[in-house]
């Protein structure tokens, strides 16, 4: 069966947005699933498994952006990844 | 003597110490051999991540958590993928040495982060930058940590200093510290603030001539250094420092104090900033809330108008720092002296009559909205009002609380948060908002006096020209009993009025205003601690008749004396 890619709008609300702390939060979940993860803002694109790329998306609170899933647990990535960028973490 | 920034308050007297050399590092010292392999690129990697596993825990004991995770992310620096890949991209598909690629991974990867709009972010690629060092060191066969110790509490001295550098210098040896590179935002200046230490960077080459150990006076102020000074000079630094140190002590103890009258009447006494980098300051001096946040700074110079996101970013920041105390956020408030490219008008006859004010947001709806929206969309964030300048009829107020409305409900479609509890106010600044007072209040939340402006139009007079000038005064009583008419009208409708011009910094004024019924003062930073002290020393009967009594009177010498006698 064709994996096919999981997309969800996120705004972010965690405190400090995507910076220092709450990236690295993030990214280290992230880590945890095989899937391709991704976040995009802006029409940019980072790899939400590398803080490098993640920080220079410059995501802050309050903003919107869209994340990506493929692969076998891309499901579950995805809901661990919304819940983190929530705030419900 | 040297002359560098000042990022630290504070004056330093001691001995200097080389941290390192004093000069700027060739940028690439790539390893001259070969023979480096990828493996031996992981093991480094592996090293880099002990070493700053140590020096995290480190930070989290001396200096708290916020700077250990700024570690905590320099190891994950180490582990980024896309990091990786473009070092075995370099090497395996470009053929370059290890050392060169891990090199121009790293400077690619910093001026990613450094060509954001967000300081924030740029100071992150420092991080890269000195996570990218470390492992050239160990890769050159030694220690990640270059040895720093201090045998003897000093001046620290160094070219610059990299964020895990900073971080493991023992607190209680630093007396001060000196870097001939780096800025106002640089990891150096927060971590010395945070450390209350009191530092210079950008000294230039100069620091060369410095001896090891030779007694340096550090003025993290005035941003100079002065090495081998006379024994006069010294004496005379020592003194201040030592007085600077009893003053900063008893700043601290003021801000803490509640703002009350002797007879225990709670006034706001708030701040005016133009930008979120005033913060700092309003925080330091215990301010109770913003009072007046100008949102024109995000106007000036730019066409055309911020975006938005922009706006968003820059009242967030603002909103969260001062959170749970509110925050004043007025419209856009251009024209006059402060006209602008992007919203109009070009020159004017009358400027000060003219295009500016709430009537630019009304004639500028969509740019008005998009503010509106920035504004709304802190709400969740912190405790904020909305604040309409330049009324001077209540068809304004309504014009504008109806496109705010609309806006609200636009962001609830949406299914963005609003805080649908957001105090709106007006700025009381023309004669003619004064008049009107009472059916103003009924339809607002709140009143925020301009006095600078209701003082030029009450006496048509511009304060800027020499020959008039002489007309503009906080003691008109014509411009005293608008202000009383407006406090007793709002008082009427259940609003309160807070006063942001100048004279709420006039300490002769204060008895006055708080007599008169003042609710709110909202002053510079500078001068909230000033005001603070005045109303410590106010009660509230006293001051009543003190107002009551200037309001009798005709002429503005008469309130003059009458309010340098109480």
């Amino acid at each position: 069966m064709e994996e096919q890619v999981v997309e969800r709008m996120v705004t972010i609300r965690t405190e400090a947005g995507l910076h220092a702390r709450p990236a690295a939060l993030f990214v280290q979940a992230a880590a945890k699933y095989s899937s391709r993860l991704s976040v995009l803002k802006d029409g940019r694109e980072a790899n939400a498994k590398s803080i490098l790329e993640v920080l220079a998306l410059g995501a802050g609170r309050g903003s919107v952006v869209t994340l990506k899933a493929e692969g076998p647990d891309e499901d579950a990535a995805m809901e661990r990844l919304v819940s983190i960028l929530s705030g419900d973490i | 003597m040297l002359k560098g920034k000042g990022v630290s308050p504070g004056i330093a007297v001691g001995p200097a110490f080389f941290l390192k050399r004093p000069e700027p590092c060739p940028e690439s010292q790539g390893l001259a051999a070969t023979g480096q392999s990828l493996s031996s690129l992981r093991q480094a990697f592996k090293k880099a991540s002990l070493e700053l596993e140590a020096l995290e825990e480190k930070a989290r004991r001396e200096l708290g958590p916020d700077h250990a995770s700024i570690l905590a992310a320099q190891r994950l620096m180490l582990e980024d993928p896309a990091l990786w890949d473009r070092i075995e991209q370099g090497v395996l598909a470009q053929g370059r040495p290890v050392s060169e690629a891990l090199q121009v991974a790293v400077d690619e990867m910093a001026l990613a982060l450094e060509s954001l709009d967000d300081p924030y972010i740029g100071e992150r690629a420092a991080d890269i930058r000195d996570v990218g060092a470390r492992v050239l060191r160990i890769l050159r066969g030694g220690q990640g940590q270059p040895g720093l110790t201090l045998d003897e509490p000093a001046i620290v001295v160094a070219w610059e200093l990299a964020p895990s550098e900073t971080i493991q210098l023992p607190r209680e040896m630093v007396l001060g510290i000196l870097t001939g590179a780096g800025g106002k935002t640089s990891h150096t200046a927060i971590i010395a603030r945070q450390m209350g230490v009191p530092a210079v960077v950008g000294a230039g080459d100069g620091i060369r001539e410095i001896i090891q150990g030779q007694t340096l006076v550090l003025d993290g102020d005035e941003g100079t250094v002065i090495p081998g000074a006379d024994p006069e000079t010294l004496w005379t630094y020592q003194e201040r420092a030592r007085r600077s140190k009893a003053a900063a002590e008893a700043t601290k103890a003021w801000a803490s104090l509640p703002s009350v009258t002797k007879d225990g009447r709670r006034i706001e006494v708030a701040c005016n900033i133009a930008s979120p980098q005033d913060v700092p300051g309003c925080l330091e001096v215990g301010c109770d809330g913003i009072g007046l946040f100008r949102t024109e700074f995000l106007y000036t110079g730019r066409d055309p108008s911020p975006s938005e996101e922009q706006q968003f970013e820059a009242y967030r920041q603002v909103v969260e720092a001062l959170a749970p105390r509110p925050v004043i956020i007025r419209t856009m408030d251009v024209g006059g002296d402060k006209a602008l490219p992007c919203l109009g008008p070009e020159k004017e006859d009358n400027p000060f009559l003219g295009f500016r004010g709430i009537r630019v947001c009304l004639g500028n709806p969509e740019a008005f909205k998009t503010q509106l929206r920035a504004i709304l969309r802190t709400s969740p964030f912190g405790k904020i009002r909305i604040m309409f300048p330049m009324i001077t009829a209540l068809e304004e107020l309504r014009q504008a609380k109806d496109l705010l409305e609309r806006v609200q409900r636009d962001l609830i479609l949406e299914g963005l948060e609003v805080d649908d509890s957001v105090q709106v106010g007006i700025m009381i600044e023309v004669p003619s908002a004064a008049v009107m007072a009472r059916e103003l209040a009924r339809e607002c939340d709140f009143f925020s006096i301009g006095s600078n402006d209701l003082i030029q139009y009450t006496l048509a007079a511009d304060r800027l020209n020499e020959r008039v000038s002489y007309l503009y005064s906080h003691y008109n009583p014509a411009v005293l009993r608008l202000i009383d008419l407006t406090v007793r009208s709002a008082h009427a409708e259940g609003i309160w009025v807070g006063i942001c011009g100048e004279m709420a910094a006039d300490a002769s004024m204060v008895p006055f205003l708080i007599g008169a019924g003042i609710d709110e003062l909202s002053v510079a930073p500078s001068a909230l601690l000033r005001v603070k002290e005045n109303l410590l020393s106010c009660d509230s009967t006293e001051v009543a008749n003190i107002a009551r009594e200037v309001l009798s009177l005709p002429t503005e010498a008469e309130v003059r004396s009458a309010l340098m006698r109480a």
